[in-house]
C-alpha cells in the first residue's frame, strides 16, 4: 500500500477540494509528525497554510504570512483570484514559486517553504521562508590560507552562490539550480560564465549529469564518478574546492562549477594536475616568492612519494651509490636492527597511518593523547629498544611532513607511497621506474571531456607555463586571459 | 588517431635517446663526425617522405599491408629489450634476473599500451623534459672533469664510416618517423626537421661531453654513457646515478610502449588482444637475442634499410591509390 502511495503522486495534479488535497497530502506524507498544516479563511475562502517543522522561521512567517493573510479582506469571485491577488499584489516573501502537482508541493514543503493551498483552485503557492538552523560561514576546514579570504563555502547552495556573486558580480555570471535524486530531491547548482565557458563542455556535462540516477546525493563523491571518464585513472581530473575565491578564479578561466546541497565542497570542471600545487597565498605574495613555495611544492611531493622506495632500493640494492660517511651511518644504525629494511619501513609507514586514521576519527577532547602516546611512546620506545632505526624513522618523518604540504593529492600519495616503497625493496631501482612509467602513463591518458589532466605541461604550452613554473606578476598576468580552452 | 609535430618529434627522438644511453660505441672525434655524417644521409632518405605526405592521404591502420610495419616494430623490440637487458643485466650469467625484468617490463608495456597514441604522446614529453633535466645535471657535474686535452688524445681506431654505418643500423625510429609523419599530416615537414636537428645537437653535445670528460677510459667501457653519469656527480656528498638508471627504465618503457601500441593497433583487425602478442613475442625475442655474443649489428643494417625500403613502397602504393580514388580527385581539384 505505501509503495502504492508513494509512486503514483510523482505525476499527480492538485485536486481542486481543499478536504481531498489535505487527505492526499496526509497520505503520502504518512502524516510525518513534523507536517504542519493551518487552517485558516481567507476573505470568506478556506485555506490551509502547509510547512516543515524545524524548516522555517518562526517569527517570518508570522511577520510575512500569517499576519498579512488573516487581515486580508478582499472580496474574490474564486480561489485563483485569491491567489493571483496574493501573488502579484501582496508580494508576501520574494520567492513565490506556484506548484500545480502534489510532488511539487512535497518538495517545497520539505525545503523550507509554506505552501497556501485554497479550496477550488489546483494551484498552491509557497512562500520562501525558510529558517532552518545552518552552520555560519566559516573559514574552509580543507584549503587554508594565511593572506587570503577566510570565508567558505557552506552546506546550503544558496548561501554558497551568494559568496560568489558578491565576488561575481558581473552579469555573465550565471546560476543554474536544478534537483537530483529520486528520494533526497537535493538541489544542486551549475555555475559558469556565460562568456567564457565552452558550449561544448557546458553540453557534455548537463548529459552526463542526466546520465545519474541515484536515489540521493549527500556529499560531491556521489556525482564525481559520473562527471570523470569510466576508466579508472589514478588523479582526479575533477578538482573540489571550499573556497568562494578559488571557485571565482576557476570560473573566470572558462571552468563549470556544481554546488550540490548539503556539502561544502563545490565539484569544479575539468581539473588539472598542476593545479593541486596553486594555492590563493600564491597570488597575494611576490612572484618569486610564489615561485619558490611552488618548486618546494612540487619537490616536497616527489619527496613525499618516492624518499621511502628510493631509500630503501639503494640502501639494498646499491649502496655504493651512497658516500662513505652516510653508508657508515647507515649501516651502524641497521647492524641492531632486528627486521629487513623494507619490512621496517613498511612497519613504520603503517604505524603512521594508522595514528593519522586514528587521530582525524577521535574527538578533539583525545586527540592530544594520540599525540603523546604516538610520538613520545610509541617512536621514542621503538627507537630505544632498536625495533626501528633513527635513520629509518627519519626518512619516513620526512616523507609524511613532505606529504602535508599537497593535501589535495594525500590519497594518492599515501597509497602509492606504500607501492613505490615495495617496488623499490622487491625490485630497486628499476621496480621504482616500472611503477613510475605505471603512473605516468595513466595520468598522460586521464582526460575529461577532451581536456588533458597533463596540461599545460603535455601537451605543452609555453604561454600557460607562466603560472606553471613560476608565478608572473599580475601586470603581465592581466593581458592575454587564460581559459581552459587554450589547452585543450 | 592525430598528433601534434611537437608529439610527434618527441616521440621518435625519445627512441634516438635510449639509442644514445645504451651505445656501446666509445665517444671520440670519428664517432661524432660518423654519427653526423650518417644524420645527413638519413636526412636525405627521409627527405621524399614529405612530399608523398602531401598528397591528400589518411594513414589507416587497419590496412593489411600495414602488418609489415607491425613486423618490423616486434623485430625492434626485441633489439630493444635485448639492449635494455645488456645494459642492467651486463653480466649474462644471471639469466634469472633478465628474465624477471623482461617480464616485468613486458606486463607494464601491456598495460600503457592501452592508452591512446597521445596520450604515449604527452607521456614521451614528460619523459623527454626529465631527460633534459637529467642532461643538465650531467652537464653540470662534468664540469670540474672536463679536459680540452681528451680531444685531441683520443685516438680512433675505427674509421668514420664504420661509425657511420653502425650509426644507421640503429636508426630503427626511422621508420616510425613514416607512421608518424603520416599521422600529423599539416605540420609533419615541421616536426620532422625539428627531430633531425635535437637529434643532432643532443647526439653530438652528448659525444662531445664524454670525449672531453672520459677521453681513452671511453674505450675500455661497455656503456660509456653511464660511465659520463660515474665520472660527472655534481655534489661531492652524494652520486647520481640513481637518477640516470630511474631515466633510461623510463625511456626504454615509452620505447617499447609505442612499439605495442602502434604493432597492436595494426593487429587488432586481425587477432584479439594483439598487445599481449606483440609484447611477449617482443620479450621472447629479446632474451634470446641477449644470449647471442655476435655483434648484430650488420642484420640491424639490412633490417633498417630494408623496412625504410618497404615503408616507402607502402606509402607511396597507398597514396597512389587513394589519388586515384574519385573523393581524392575531387579534393585535389
Amino acid at each position: 500500500m505505501d509503495m502504492n502511495i508513494k509512486l503514483d503522486y510523482q505525476d499527480e495534479k492538485l485536486d481542486a477540494s481543499l478536504d481531498v488535497k489535505l487527505k492526499r497530502i496526509k497520505e503520502i506524507t504518512q502524516e510525518s509528525s513534523d507536517l504542519l498544516i493551518n487552517d485558516v479563511t481567507v476573505s470568506g475562502i478556506k485555506c490551509s497554510l502547509l510547512c516543515c517543522e524545524g524548516m522555517l522561521s518562526t517569527s517570518t512567517i508570522t511577520q510575512l504570512v500569517l499576519v498579512p493573510l488573516t487581515n486580508l479582506k478582499i472580496t474574490c469571485k474564486n480561489s485563483e483570484e485569491l491567489l493571483e491577488h496574493i501573488n502579484k499584489n501582496m508580494l508576501l516573501s520574494v520567492d513565490r514559486p506556484l506548484a500545480d502537482n502534489y510532488a511539487d508541493v512535497i518538495r517545497l514543503i520539505n525545503s523550507g517553504f509554506a505552501v497556501l493551498i485554497t479550496h477550488g483552485s489546483k494551484q498552491a503557492l509557497a512562500f520562501g521562508v525558510q529558517g532552518y538552523n545552518t552552520r555560519g560561514i566559516d573559514e574552509p576546514s580543507s584549503d587554508q590560507n594565511v593572506t587570503g579570504a577566510h570565508d567558505g563555502f557552506t552546506e546550503t547552495v544558496r548561501t554558497n552562490m551568494s559568496l560568489v556573486r558578491r565576488r561575481m558580480k558581473s552579469p555573465f555570471m550565471k546560476f543554474e539550480l536544478f534537483i537530483m535524486g529520486k528520494k533526497s530531491h537535493t538541489d544542486l547548482c551549475l555555475c559558469y560564465m556565460t562568456d567564457r565557458v565552452s558550449k561544448e563542455l557546458l553540453g557534455r556535462i548537463k548529459k552526463s549529469l542526466k546520465q545519474i540516477d541515484l536515489e540521493t546525493i549527500l556529499s560531491s563523491g556521489y556525482i564525481i564518478p559520473f562527471l570523470e571518464e569510466k576508466k579508472p585513472s589514478i588523479f582526479d581530473s575533477v578538482s573540489v574546492t571550499e573556497r568562494p575565491d578559488v571557485l571565482c578564479s576557476k570560473l573566470l578561466e572558462g571552468r563549470v562549477a556544481l554546488m550540490i546541497d548539503g556539502t561544502p565542497f563545490v565539484v569544479v570542471i575539468p581539473g588539472l594536475f598542476s593545479e593541486n600545487f596553486q594555492t590563493m597565498d600564491d597570488y597575494n605574495c611576490k612572484p618569486y616568492y610564489a615561485a619558490f613555495i611552488r618548486w618546494i611544492k612540487y619537490a616536497a611531493f616527489f619527496i613525499a612519494l618516492l624518499l621511502p622506495g628510493v631509500y630503501v632500493s639503494i640502501a639494498v640494492y646499491y649502496p655504493e651509490f651512497l658516500n662513505r660517511t652516510l653508508l657508515l651511518l647507515l649501516a651502524q644504525a641497521e647492524e641492531n636492527a632486528p627486521l629487513s629494511l623494507i619490512t621496517e619501513s613498511f612497519i613504520v609507514l603503517l604505524m603512521y597511518e594508522i595514528i593519522k586514521e586514528a587521530g582525524v576519527r577521535l574527538p578533539k577532547a583525545i586527540g592530544g593523547a594520540v599525540s603523546i602516546v604516538a610520538g613520545i611512546i610509541i617512536g621514542d620506545a621503538a627507537v630505544d629498544s632498536g625495533l626501528i632505526s633513527t635513520p629509518m624513522l627519519t626518512i619516513i618523518a620526512i616523507s609524511v611532513i613532505s606529504g602535508f604540504v599537497v593535501p589535495d593529492l594525500s590519497y594518492q600519495i599515501t597509497v602509492f607511497r606504500f607501492l613505490f616503497l615495495l617496488s623499490g625493496g622487491i625490485f630497486g631501482l628499476f621496480g621504482i621506474s616500472l611503477l613510475g612509467a605505471l603512473m605516468l602513463f595513466n595520468v598522460c591518458s586521464t582526460e575529461d571531456y577532451d581536456y588533458p589532466l597533463t596540461s599545460p605541461i603535455s601537451p605543452f604550452k609555453p604561454r600557460s607555463m607562466r603560472d606553471i613554473i613560476t608565478r608572473v606578476g599580475f601586470r603581465k598576468m592581466q593581458h592575454g586571459n587564460f581559459t581552459v580552452e587554450k589547452i585543450k | 588517431m592525430k598528433l601534434s609535430y611537437g608529439q610527434m618529434c618527441i616521440i621518435v627522438l625519445i627512441y634516438r635517446i635510449f639509442i644514445i644511453m645504451s651505445a656501446t660505441e666509445p665517444y671520440c672525434a670519428a664517432w661524432m663526425a660518423g654519427s653526423a655524417l650518417s644524420l645527413g644521409v638519413q636526412f636525405l632518405i627521409m627527405l621524399p617522405l614529405l612530399s608523398i605526405l602531401k598528397r591528400p592521404v589518411e594513414f589507416e591502420f587497419r590496412g593489411k599491408k600495414n602488418i609489415i610495419f607491425s613486423v618490423f616494430f616486434i623485430i625492434w623490440g626485441a633489439v630493444t629489450f635485448r639492449k635494455f637487458i645488456s645494459v642492467m643485466h651486463p653480466d649474462q650469467r644471471s639469466s634469472a634476473s633478465a628474465l624477471i625484468s623482461i617480464l616485468l617490463l613486458a606486463a607494464v608495456c601491456i598495460y600503457c599500451s592501452g592508452v591512446t597514441l597521445r596520450a604515449a604522446g604527452r607521456c614521451s614529453v614528460i619523459v623527454f623534459g626529465i631527460f633534459i633535466f637529467s642532461l643538465a645535471v650531467l652537464v653540470l657535474g662534468s664540469y670540474s672533469g672536463i679536459k680540452a686535452d681528451n680531444f685531441s688524445h683520443v685516438s680512433d681506431t675505427k674509421g668514420i664510416i664504420s661509425y657511420a654505418v653502425r650509426d644507421f643500423a640503429q636508426s630503427g625510429e626511422l621508420v616510425l618517423l613514416f607512421i608518424l609523419c603520416a599521422l600529423t599530416r599539416e605540420k609533419a615537414a615541421k616536426g620532422f626537421n625539428l627531430y633531425f636537428l635535437i637529434r643532432l645537437i643532443i647526439t653530438q653535445a652528448t659525444a662531445l661531453l664524454g670525449t672531453l670528460v672520459l677521453g681513452r677510459l671511453s674505450y675500455h667501457l661497455e656503456f660509456p654513457f653511464f660511465g659520463i653519469c660515474s665520472f660527472s656527480q655534481p655534489f661531492d656528498v652524494q652520486r647520481s646515478d640513481a637518477l640516470f638508471v630511474i631515466v633510461f627504465s623510463m625511456v626504454c618503457i615509452v620505447n617499447l610502449t609505442i612499439n605495442t601500441l602502434i604493432s597492436s593497433e595494426i593487429l587488432k583487425n586481425f587477432i584479439k588482444k594483439p598487445q599481449y602478442l606483440t609484447a611477449l613475442l617482443m620479450a621472447a625475442g629479446g632474451y634470446i637475442l641477449y644470449f647471442l655474443s655476435y655483434d648484430t649489428i650488420i642484420i640491424e643494417f639490412v633490417l633498417v634499410a630494408v623496412f625504410i625500403a618497404a615503408s616507402y613502397i607502402i606509402m607511396a602504393a597507398g597514396t597512389s591509390e587513394t589519388t586515384n580514388h574519385p573523393e581524392a580527385k575531387k579534393v585535389q581539384e
